[in-house]
């Protein structure tokens, strides 16, 4: 259906997103850090990115700026994945140029709810 | 030198000066008896000399007239015991006269002696007379005859020149003598002249020696005066200088003592007060550096506790924080695997392990929200909590929650009720926090209420500090007690801890919700009734600031009142007249409390002091009237205004107290008039006025009589009453505020004859009330209001006008107002 770039360096967090975006038919890339995710969002050319913050390498707010600084990528949606109730991280995600955020642990439904606002849209 | 010493060396020497003086003075005395004794002797001695001076020539005389005509033997004996007397006192002359003195009256006394048998002579036997003149001259040689006497006596003289010659050496008064010695003197007067001579020489020397001696003795005087002067400035120099030195030095110790005392006391504990010598102050001041030096000590000590204390807190809050982090992690594994393996058994068609899956996510899921809550209170705790302002619409917010609830709403068989203010508008929060606050205040209200009804009301007010926003969450559960409404704040506590067992949830929820609210400068407070329900209102600002509240201690109020609210008191028998009034009055921006009978009223009424009491008048057991005497009767709460109110239902509003307008004093004609127009339709011609003051009377007369109304007058209720008796007018003018019986108790009576309960009445009050005012009035009444211009809300409306007018008039006088079949007043 759409084609997304799940960066999480966690690893059961990436399995289990992935298999369950790709139940309801979405093609998922993963990557395990930020610069692997700025690649593979040149190299894909994904629909929309979920991006985790906390990630080796290059964090998520880097990983963020530099994708929206590029004039290939900047029209991809980023939704940040930000960690429960921290409101610093989250303004953090907004400033750096994330579209929209959701806190972890990710609850399915309302993920859907806010990718299907970009993707439709 | 210790002050004990310095004050005895200083007493020492003051005693010795005050030994000093008292010396002088003993010294100085006996020089000035000495010479006082001086004085009297030389004084004595020339009144002596006087004496003597005086007699020696009487006696003289009467011895050589004697002589001549002879005596008979008792005159002799006279003359002899006379010339002996003189003698005395020439011999005592001589011993009075001071030793080295004593050369002239001595000699005075020789020649006294021989002048004195010179005397004697003639008169004395010639044989004894031998003897006696032999025995007494040494050189009596010469012995002539009887007659020859005296010339005898003339003779000795010259034998006994050699005291008569030292006179002239003497006396410079002996050189003529030594003419007289030229033609040869008679003896006899010459021992007479001697004598005379020496006396004379005595006189003036005594008279010298009077002076002199005075003089002598204003000079010892003199040194006397001035040495004990002397003395006496010394003294007061030393005990001036000793004092001086003394409270210097006191005065230094204090000062010292005092300002160490008072930098201590200030928390300055590094001061030291100086110390040098060895006084008592001295002492007192090093004990003091002791003091402070322990305090000192202590205080770092408890300092350094403290710190460690904080120090194990934050590192408890770290730990919790890091530890919910990493436990986190696992669990969103679990949930997540979970919730993937329902789907994917619903895709295989394994039905039956769904139920166990779904009891894995679900306990999953609660161990979740334990760690987020422990999370969140860690953080709190740490100080770490931030806000995350948005502004959002409220409504939308309440909706939001509302689609979450529904299933716990269902789920106990309870009805949700959402009441919300058409104006809720805009606020600016944390929404996440006010969600959750509110998510958890319903989920509460639904696990404790089966088959009842949660509401959830909103509204904004005005508060003392801007406007607020305030959420009401109520529900018609099993409510709590005093003892369970006390803890229900408390983290880990939920009103028993059965409950957790029955009805689960982490416990924290409340505690957590009310910590945000107050981050967000506001509160949760409750109210509940074992049995009955619980209530439970959120309180924020419409506009949260930036800056996180500081959390207020635990243990201070379970219900938190708003700062600088002012306090109503309303007492009512209706509960939902005093829910109306109490939610009115609290969206005004006032501090409501309620009292459902007189008693409680007046109880609270004492207790709380409120601003203003709004007060119904017809309730059971005690009315309002009883709790109006009785509060003025005391008085701490004489001066509260009180608003009387009541309320009547639709069926009795026309008749019972039966006031259709109000009118303000002083009246205004025309509006008078104006007023008077909406009746005529319905009244015919007939106005009876009641009222006391004459001139407002006839001006009110007046008006009414040119606008073609026929006027019946009372000066009080109970001429009224009797004016009722005597004709039913279409209309009554009523003032409410008079003597003998006023406008309520008139009404009162009134209302009680069927015939005279539908007169409208027309009540004219003493307040001011400007059009500006009624204006606002209408306005705020078409707003809050969907009833008919009598309905209860235009009341509403009215009491809040005047709670406010009482307020901002501070205790004004008379508040009195009727309208639309109810009569409101406030009592002096």
């Amino acid at each position: 259906m759409a084609k997304i770039l799940l960066v999480e360096d966690n690893e059961m967090n990436s399995d289990m997103l992935a298999r369950r975006l790709t139940r309801r038919g979405h093609e998922v890339i993963v990557a395990p850090d930020g610069q692997d995710g700025l690649d593979k969002a040149h190299s894909e050319a994904p629909d929309l990115i979920l991006m985790d913050m906390s990630l080796p390498v290059l964090d998520g707010w880097e990983a963020t700026r530099r994708l929206k600084a590029d004039d290939k990528t900047k029209a991809i949606p980023v939704i940040a994945l930000t960690a429960h109730a921290m409101a610093d991280d989250r303004q953090k995600a907004l400033d750096a140029g994330c579209d929209d955020y959701d806190t972890k642990p990710v609850e399915l439904k309302r993920l859907l709810r806010k990718m299907g606002v970009f993707l439709e849209g | 030198m210790s002050i004990r010493l310095r004050l005895l060396l200083s007493f020492v020497v003051i005693l010795s000066l005050f030994a000093l003086n008292i010396l002088t003075y003993y010294n100085g005395n006996g020089q000035r008896i000495t010479a006082i004794e001086q004085l009297e002797s030389a004084n004595a001695r020339r009144i002596l000399v006087a004496e003597i001076r005086q007699e020696l020539p009487e006696l003289h005389r009467t011895a050589r007239i004697g002589a001549d005509i002879g005596l008979d033997p008792e005159m002799v004996a006279t003359l002899g015991e006379d010339i002996d007397a003189l003698g005395e006192r020439i011999n005592d002359l001589a011993a009075m006269t001071e030793e080295e003195r004593r050369g002239p009256p001595q000699r005075l006394v020789n020649v006294y002696s021989e002048l004195k048998t010179q005397w004697l002579e003639p008169f004395q036997p010639e044989p004894v007379e031998d003897d006696s003149v032999g025995g007494d001259s040494v050189g009596g040689d010469s012995v002539d005859g009887d007659s020859a006497a005296l010339e005898d006596a003339e003779d000795t003289a010259p034998t006994e020149d050699a005291p008569a010659e030292e006179v002239p050496t003497e006396d410079p008064a002996d050189t003529p003598g030594d003419d007289e010695e030229a033609i040869p003197p008679p003896p006899e007067k010459s021992l007479f002249e001697q004598a005379t001579h020496l006396i004379d020489g005595l006189g003036i020397s005594e008279r010298q020696r009077v002076a002199e001696v005075s003089q002598e003795y204003r000079a010892v005087e003199a040194q006397i005066d001035k040495t004990t002067w002397r003395i006496f400035v010394i003294s007061i120099v030393v005990a001036l200088v000793v004092a001086t030195l003394l409270a210097m030095r006191l005065t230094r110790g204090l000062t010292a003592l005092e300002t160490g005392a008072r930098r201590v006391g200030r928390g300055e504990l590094k001061h030291r007060i100086p110390t040098s010598g060895k006084d008592e102050l001295t002492q007192l001041a090093v004990a003091f550096n002791d003091m402070s030096g322990r305090l000192l000590e202590t205080h770092q000590r408890l300092e350094e506790a403290r710190g460690l204390a904080e120090d194990a807190n934050q590192a408890k809050s770290a730990f919790l924080a890091n530890m919910s982090h990493e436990l986190r992690t696992p669990m969103n594994a679990i949930i997540g695997y979970s919730e993937m393996l329902v789907e994917e058994a619903e895709d295989l068609g394994q039905e039956d392990f769904i139920p166990d899956l779904e009891k894995i996510l679900a306990a999953g899921k609660h161990l979740l929200a334990l760690i987020n809550d422990v999370l969140d209170l860690s953080k709190i705790e740490a100080g770490k909590m931030t806000l995350f302002l948005e502004t959002f619409q409220a409504q939308d917010l309440i909706d939001d929650v509302r689609a979450t609830i529904a299933p716990l709403v269902s789920k106990n068989n309870n009805k949700l009720v959402v009441d919300l203010d058409n104006e809720l508008g805009e606020i600016t929060a944390d929404e996440t926090k006010v969600r959750q606050t509110l998510f958890n205040l319903l989920s509460n209200a639904c696990k404790f209420t089966e088959n009842g009804t949660v509401t959830v009301r909103a509204w904004r007010r005005k508060g003392p500090i801007g406007e607020r926003v305030v959420f009401e969450v109520e529900d018609t559960g099993i409510g709590m007690t005093q003892e369970q409404v006390n803890k229900v704040f408390d983290e880990f506590t939920q009103a028993d801890s059965s409950t957790t067992r029955k009805y689960g949830g982490t416990g924290l929820g409340l505690s957590i919700s009310k910590k945000f609210c107050q981050m967000m400068g506001g509160d949760i407070t409750l109210v509940s009734e074992a049995g009955k329900g619980t209530t439970f209102t959120v309180d924020l600002p419409v506009s949260v600031s930036e800056k996180p509240m500081p959390i207020p201690k635990p243990g201070t109020q379970p219900f938190p009142m708003l700062p600088g609210a002012d306090k109503v008191l309303v007492i009512d028998d209706d509960p939902a007249t005093l829910d109306l009034t109490r939610r009115f009055l609290s969206k005004e921006g006032y501090e409501v409390v309620t009292a459902d009978n007189g008693e409680k009223g007046l109880k609270l009424a004492r207790e709380i002091k409120p601003r203003v009491i709004t007060l119904d008048i017809m309730m059971p057991g005690m009315d309002g009237w009883a709790v109006l005497t009785e509060l003025k009767k005391e008085p701490a709460t004489a001066d509260i205004p009180v608003v009387m109110l009541t309320m009547l239902d639709e069926r009795e509003m026309g008749f019972a107290l039966g006031a259709s307008e109000f009118l303000r004093k002083p009246i205004d004609r025309d509006r008078l008039a104006k007023l008077l127009e909406r009746f005529r339709g319905q009244a015919g011609q007939r106005v009876l006025l009641i009222e006391d003051e004459a001139d407002t009377r006839e001006v009110m007369q007046r008006g009414l009589e040119k606008a073609g109304w026929k006027i019946s007058l009372a000066e009080n209720g109970r001429v009224g009453l009797e004016r009722l008796q005597e004709s039913v007018p279409d209309l009554i003018l009523l003032d409410l505020m008079m003597p003998e019986m006023d406008g309520f108790e008139f009404l009162a009576e009134m209302r009680k004859r069927e015939e005279w309960r539908r007169i409208p009445v027309v009540v004219v009050t003493a307040k001011e009330l400007t059009e500006e005012d009624r204006h606002r009035l209408s306005g705020q009444v078409a707003q809050v209001l969907h009833k008919d211009a009598y309905g209860r809300d235009d009341l509403l409306a009215e009491v809040g006008d005047l709670v406010k007018a009482c307020i901002d008039q501070d205790n004004a006088g008379d508040q009195e107002n009727g309208a639309a079949g109810e009569a409101a007043r406030g009592e002096k």
